[in-house]
């Protein structure tokens, strides 16, 4: 499997995209911060129970990044899928004696990497102009920010695997669209946190981790963070055996 | 006789339609096998099988000896290479590094080889060009370039010239010729354009409905091709006689009729016929090529 990691790595490397996608990773990470300052209440519900002050604002930004890094990576996942099937390189690997679990597992493991040095240049970015912005003095939640980013790794993961899992089902045709749109109505699931009074919105926010993408922040997690992370281990488990399953029994042309 | 690649009724269906209906198929090692068959006959999906990129739905292969349902499959593949219908590249990638990455792929510890493999597919001068820009010839040569990373024992291109220009045909055949005589390499050639086919092959397999109906070889089809004089007379027992006596060729096909594969004077044939008795009541030139000789094995137009 190590072999086609290091091909994964090469393919990643060459590819323009993935540069393009870290600047746009850490562009959106300057822009959540300098906005944060200057706008720190702009158009949030009014039922959202979120007031943002300058105590609390570089605690909210990085939650921020399961909005961006989620498509930044999906995009990854879809040219990376898109050159397999589309352009057929996938058969090359398969034709030089690699299982198809190994082809499986070392797409995983390049995306999952790719998505956390997208979220690395985000968070990169975010404390740089936090310091410049406020100073690291200011800031009050260095603790909580390790296991804040874990969490937050590990469901921009999630949005990866599913990307995986959908381009493996297509394999071929418009991989890049689908996974782009399917990306889209996930990231939706974020603002069902925000309507802590409609029961539907409330029981689905504390189905999907991102839906309380801004109790994060505060390491204030419904149900504790805990459950979150274990909601989003568990998403991740049966994501990989699903896609594993179906990826080894699946005809590829 | 060595074998490369054995299958036993392989079959393949999806959902009801059933692709491979018990594919008996034998490549000697060595050979350039043209797999003739026409469009849906199978051929692709066959290949496909072989590759891993499908799995069967019954039956087995082996591959260098090794059944499919075994775990070494996959060490027996890594001596194959293959281009299944359009060559298997990076088209943002240059021919180098396309070749780099299958390199990679292989896990193989160095690049030593790349120029080698460039030159004998006429890429040599391709820079950093990169794939997307290439002819279709180009990208043929790249696709099999990148199938014979690694030294491969056994390569398998599936219509390899469908869609070049009659130069690139040329090309193509004269490198396949090349891999075969110079580096030793068994080949499996789909294609359905027979006439191409004929200038390769070493031996046959011809195709249909998902089955082989027959296996011959190059030398075999060679007589049951050859030219030959069809003559009808009213017994063939004389005729037999006087070509005997005239020291030609010929197959009795029935009490009427003979195929002689020469062109006799046909005057002193007639006379010494008809002096034993025997009327020659017509005769016609066949020529069958291997298009007439697939199409009387799977029945033609009428089979579409």
């Amino acid at each position: 499997m190590n072999r086609l990691i290091n091909a994964g790595f090469h393919e990643l490397l060459k590819s323009k995209y993935f540069y393009i996608t870290m600047l746009v990773c850490a562009g959106f990470g300057a822009l959540f911060s300098v906005g944060m300052y200057l706008y720190p209440n702009f158009d949030m519900p009014e039922n959202s129970q979120i007031f943002i002050n300058q105590d609390n604002v570089l605690g909210i930004i990085p939650s921020f990044a399961t909005v961006v890094v989620p498509f930044a990576a999906s995009v990854s996942v879809a040219f990376m899928l898109d050159s397999q099937y589309n352009h057929g390189t996938i058969r090359n690997r398969l034709i030089a004696g690699h299982t198809r679990t190994e082809t499986f597992f070392s797409n995983i493991i390049v995306m999952t990497i790719a998505t956390v040095i997208y979220f690395a240049c985000y968070m990169a970015v975010v404390f740089f102009v936090g310091r410049v912005i406020w100073g690291y003095e200011g800031y009050k939640l260095k603790a909580s920010l390790v296991t804040l980013s874990i969490m937050l790794v590990m469901i921009i993961c999630n949005g990866t695997l599913l990307s995986l899992v959908i381009g493996n089902l297509m394999r071929g045709g418009k991989i890049i669209v689908a996974i782009l749109a399917i990306q889209y109505v996930l990231n939706m699931t974020m603002v069902f946190g925000m309507f802590k009074d409609n029961d539907v919105l409330a029981m689905l926010a504390r189905i999907f981790p991102q839906s309380s993408l801004f109790e994060f922040s505060y390491a204030v997690v419904i149900d504790g963070l805990e459950k979150n992370l274990f909601i989003s281990l568990a998403l991740m488990a049966v994501l990989t055996v699903f896609g594993l399953v179906y990826f080894k029994k699946c005809d590829i042309k | 006789m060595e074998y490369v690649l054995r299958t036993n009724n392989l079959q393949k269906y999806y959902k009801n339609y059933r692709a491979l209906n018990g594919v008996n198929m034998n490549v000697p090692a060595g050979a350039i096998y043209g797999f003739v068959g026409k469009n849906g006959a199978g051929k692709t999906t066959l290949i496909r099988l072989i590759c891993g990129l499908q799995l069967p739905s019954g039956g087995e292969f082996e591959l260098f000896g090794v059944k499919n349902t075994d775990r070494a499959i996959c060490k027996s593949r890594r001596r194959i290479g293959a281009v299944v219908e359009a060559p298997s590249i990076y088209p943002e990638m240059s021919a180098v590094d396309n070749l780099k990455q299958q390199y990679r792929v292989l896990g193989l510890p160095s690049f030593d080889g790349i120029d080698e493999l460039l030159k004998l597919v006429g890429l040599e001068d391709t820079g950093n060009k990169k794939a997307k820009d290439f002819s279709l010839g180009m990208r043929q040569r790249l696709g099999i370039a990148v199938a014979l990373c690694g030294g491969p024992d056994f390569l398998l291109l599936d219509e390899p010239i469908n869609g070049l220009d009659p130069q690139g045909i040329i090309e193509i055949r004269e490198l396949i010729l090349k891999l075969n005589r110079e580096n030793k390499i068994t080949v499996l050639i789909s294609s359905h354009i027979l006439d191409e086919l004929s200038k390769l092959a070493t031996h046959y397999g011809f195709i249909d409905g998902g089955k082989i109906v027959r296996e011959i070889t190059a030398s075999e089809l060679e007589r049951t091709c050859r030219k030959s004089i069809r003559m009808d007379v009213t017994d063939t027992a004389v005729l037999a006689r006087v070509l005997d006596d005239f020291g030609l060729e010929y197959t009795v096909i029935d009490d009427t009729h003979a195929d002689v594969y020469a062109k006799p004077n046909f005057t002193k044939l007639a006379i010494a016929l008809d002096r034993e008795g025997c009327e020659v009541i017509s005769v016609e030139e066949r020529d069958e090529s291997l298009e007439s000789f697939y199409i009387s094995l799977v029945g033609g137009v009428d089979n579409e």
